[in-house]
């Protein structure tokens, strides 16, 4: 493939903010999301640092209980819908599926340039509900706190939460029909790259679980306004419906945030360890199970509220038909670096990483699967830890190795290596000591969302606060040491890592049209074995 | 304006566009389909925690006005349909006589479903709260029931309400539409019926079940 | 042209003919019950969908689009009220107001 040297990068296809606020270019909006991502991730991480600061002594150390109720509602909120939900499909997946489809933009550019507006809006929306007075019900909302007792912002919050949706809706709907129709010739589903499948399967939960959301916070806005309302046990509502719908989304919600980062190690470790995906079809079809099934589980939340038997029963044997596909996936990352010619460059140490988080944070999900062990271990840390094991460790461990792996072709420049790799253990380690102890703290009956906890606590509580600190080094090294490279690192070629897929064959940056000839697709993805030996040059 | 479509650069051909944005309404439409379905849940729910007492609060609703109404939104959807056949076949001034009954009957449903019956209901005190007017054992779940019924039926009216200002907007854009080009003119009549259909699932659950036996 | 509007019309009046139906249903027929009316209701949308949607007109993947839609309703309106359909229902004493 040739490319004219009259192309322009996209990066300085105009340098006015107009050219980037109006843009519908789908790598100028990728940006454009990095950095209100990047935004909330460090804001939702200042209130987590502020609840492990409270949780160092027994008594808590910043004096209310009602603070420290906004304050982990803070960071559930900004967290969920503003970081975990959106970050990986509307950075790395925004800019790379025009990329990896061989296209020139998304189906409907205008609409992700909405999309990105919506998102800001709901952001600010957001924050002005949890700073300026705050939300004390927890991320979940649950009725009737919600609706009739707690004295936050509650409808301000609801109404972001409602905005940021038809955001993910909007980029859900673009990339279906975008893998639907805007493969480029020869790429047949079974060509397309693994992070394409798990994005896809993504955007199925985005575009049906989050309406029912919406919906069920409109129910609750109109319940909380009006002081009456189907969720209202004083004529006969019920509570649970709450939490069905609630879960009926938030649940599948779960998978939004890991199956991107499905997508992205599969990327990566054949690209490590010069091997072809192992088992491609059971990785994929995996991905769009886990979509499937992940709906078919979200009464798991509900086992204790006074669900009936019979469904906690359902619930629990469906709950557990979900580790099958997750499983699956596991074993392939494995049986692909069987026997490979693995590199330990950064993203590959995020992606080894992941691969060992994720598996403790979905084994430990069997545990609050089980209907009996449930009953002990929910509403402990036990549960915060599992989660954070799946959500930190697994979703932002793959979201960094993604965006590693991936910056050389976003920025152009290549990020310095050996920063790369200590960033990369820094997190895994740190993540290990504040979260480890949290599962013994749960087993042992230390519940969640408490402001303070019994004296013999207080040294577990004290390793998860000071490895905290460890675990925030490790974020913030990426911060400065991508800035550098924007200004000072070395000039990436087209396909620095020596990687398959069309987003490679093509300049970094890439140009606006992506694309100087439509390509045309003939091998099947990750042909590593056949390409010639990688140079680092 | 010439009868030689266009496409944006990220397709191949004008109709490869146009098949992509038939694709993605239909996709718009299944989320909307999911967006109403946490108020059929909570039909059944509501329903459910005390069936007589619900059945005789729906049995309070104007089954006259939601009849006509049924029937208009179902002739409505019978007029935009003539009128996307008239700019299929080139009329568009046809057209443009097609939509705007599509919009009046549109608006009769409007007027009838919040400026008659809504009144009518209000007057009656039949708004869910401490002057909720239906005492006795049925009270509560009477209240549960017009909770969903003013619901829903808002909710409905607003996507109403939306529908009327596209099809506005494709009168207002009409002289762009040919036989050829007129996605949009396709596009949003499929919004439209959609907003029909969700009506033929609400008719009933607010109307009918509570008086059948 | 003609054609169009006349299966257009043959459209509405079938559903006019399906909401008689369900009137029928509610006053004439009491034995048809609830279950009438719902699969009638049912009838209406899917007449909807074919005769004014066109949905047959379009190709697979629009087929799948919106197969998906009703799969995930069901999904959410079986597994949701499986719960309530099979509580155990303890009386409680509701304070009258």
């Amino acid at each position: 493939m040739t490319h004219s040297a009259a192309q322009v990068s996209y990066l300085d296809d105009g340098h006015t903010l107009r050219s980037w606020l109006l843009s519908t270019d789908h790598k100028r909006i990728a940006i454009l999301y990095i950095v209100a991502i990047t935004f909330f991730f460090f804001v939702g991480g200042v209130a987590a640092f502020l609840i492990r600061y409270n949780l160092i002594s027994p008594n808590g150390l910043i004096g209310s209980a009602e603070t420290y109720n906004r304050l982990f509602s803070m960071h559930g909120i900004l967290m969920v819908w503003f970081f975990l939900v959106p970050a990986a499909p509307v950075t790395l997946g925004n800019f790379l599926t025009p990329l990896m489809l061989g296209a020139r933009d998304l189906a409907f550019p205008r609409l992700n340039l909405l999309s990105w507006y919506l998102f800001v809006i709901a952001g600010f929306i957001a924050l002005y509900a949890v700073v300026g007075g705050g939300v004390d019900t927890g991320w979940t909302f649950y009725t009737p706190l919600t609706s009739f007792y707690s004295k936050g912002h509650v409808v301000a919050a609801v109404v972001a939460i409602f905005i940021a949706g038809f955001s993910s809706i909007a980029t859900g709907l673009n990339f279906i029909i975008s893998i639907h129709k805007l493969r480029a010739p020869g790429m047949t589903w079974y060509k397309m790259p693994v992070f394409l499948w798990s994005l896809y399967a993504t955007s199925v939960i985005l575009v049906l679980a989050t309406p029912v959301l919406a919906m069920t916070l409109l129910l609750l806005a109109f319940e909380r306004i009006f002081g009456i309302g189907v969720f209202d046990p004083a004529i006969g509502g019920d509570p649970l419906l709450f939490q069905h719908l609630f879960w009926f989304y938030s649940h599948p919600a779960v998978y939004v945030m890991i199956l991107p980062g499905f997508g992205v190690i599969s990327e990566i470790i054949p690209a490590f360890s010069r091997k072809e995906l192992f088992g491609y079809k059971f990785v994929v079809w995996a991905s769009i199970a886990i979509a499937v099934i992940g709906f078919l589980v979200w009464g798991h939340h509900m086992f204790v509220a006074g669900t009936s038997l019979y469904s906690a029963i359902v619930f629990s044997l469906l709950s557990y038909m979900v580790a099958v596909p997750s499983a699956i996936k596991v074993f392939n990352w494995i049986g692909t670096m069987h026997k490979g010619y693995i590199r330990f460059d950064a993203p590959m140490l995020y992606a080894i990483g992941f691969i060992g988080l994720f598996t403790t944070g979905g084994l430990t999900g069997l545990f609050v699967a089980a209907l009996a062990a449930d009953v002990h271990l929910t509403q402990t840390y036990f549960v915060v830890a599992h989660f954070h094991y799946v959500m930190v460790g697994g979703m932002v461990s793959a979201y960094f190795a993604g965006f590693h792996f991936w910056w050389p072709k976003m920025t152009g420049r290549l990020y310095p290596e050996m920063w790369g790799r200590v960033g990369a253990i820094l997190i895994f380690v740190g993540f290990n000591l504040t979260f480890f102890p949290q599962f013994l703290l749960g087993y042992l009956g230390m519940p969640r969302r408490y402001f303070a906890y019994p004296q013999h606590f207080e040294a577990l509580n004290l390793l998860s606060s000071a490895s905290a600190m460890v675990l925030a080094v490790g974020y913030l090294l990426p911060l400065g040491y991508f800035a550098w490279s924007l200004l000072y690192g070395e000039r990436a070629s087209a396909n620095p890592w020596g990687a398959t897929g069309l987003e490679w064959t093509t300049p970094s940056p890439p140009p606006t049209e992506n694309f100087a000839v439509t390509p045309t697709v003939t091998q099947p993805p990750y042909q590593y074995e056949h390409a010639e030996t990688v140079s680092h040059e | 304006m010439s009868d030689v479509a266009t496409h944006e650069f990220q397709f191949a051909s004008a109709e490869h566009q146009r098949e992509t944005a038939i694709s993605g309404i239909w996709l718009f439409l299944a989320s909307e389909a999911l967006f109403f379905g946490p108020i059929f849940l909570s039909w059944i729910y509501a329903r459910l925690a005390d069936p007589s007492a619900f059945d005789a609060g729906a049995r309070q609703t104007d089954l006259t006005i939601g009849i006509v109404n049924t029937a208009l939104l179902i002739a409505s959807s019978f007029a935009y349909g003539v009128g996307l056949a008239s700019i299929q076949f080139g009329s568009r001034r046809r057209m443009v006589v097609w939509l705007l009954f599509a919009c009046t009957l549109g608006l009769a449903f409007l007027g009838l479903k919040f400026g008659v019956e809504w009144r009518s209901d209000l007057e009656k005190g039949l708004f869910p709260g401490a002057n909720f007017s239906i005492q006795g054992p049925t009270r509560n779940g009477a209240q549960l029931f017009f909770a969903f019924y003013f619901f829903s039926t808002a909710l409905h009216g607003l996507h109403l309400i939306v529908g009327l200002g596209l099809v506005a907007w494709i009168i207002s854009q009409a002289r762009q539409f040919t036989p050829k080009r007129h996605t949009p003119v396709l596009i949003v009549g499929l919004y439209w019926t959609f907003i029909d259909i969700i009506w033929l699932v609400l008719f009933p659950l607010i109307y009918l079940i509570g008086r059948a036996s | 042209m003609t054609g169009v509007v006349v299966r257009l019309f043959a459209v509405a009046s079938l559903m006019v003919a399906l909401l008689a139906a369900e009137l029928a249903a509610v006053f004439i027929f009491p034995a048809w019950g609830r279950i009438g009316v719902a699969i009638i209701a049912a009838a209406m949308v899917g007449v909807a969908a074919f005769g004014f949607m066109d949905l047959r007109r379009e190709g697979p993947p629009v087929w799948l689009l919106a197969a998906a839609a009703l799969l995930w309703l069901a999904i959410l309106l079986g597994l949701g009220s499986l719960d309530p359909l099979t509580r155990t229902l303890y009386p409680t004493v509701i304070a009258a107001p």
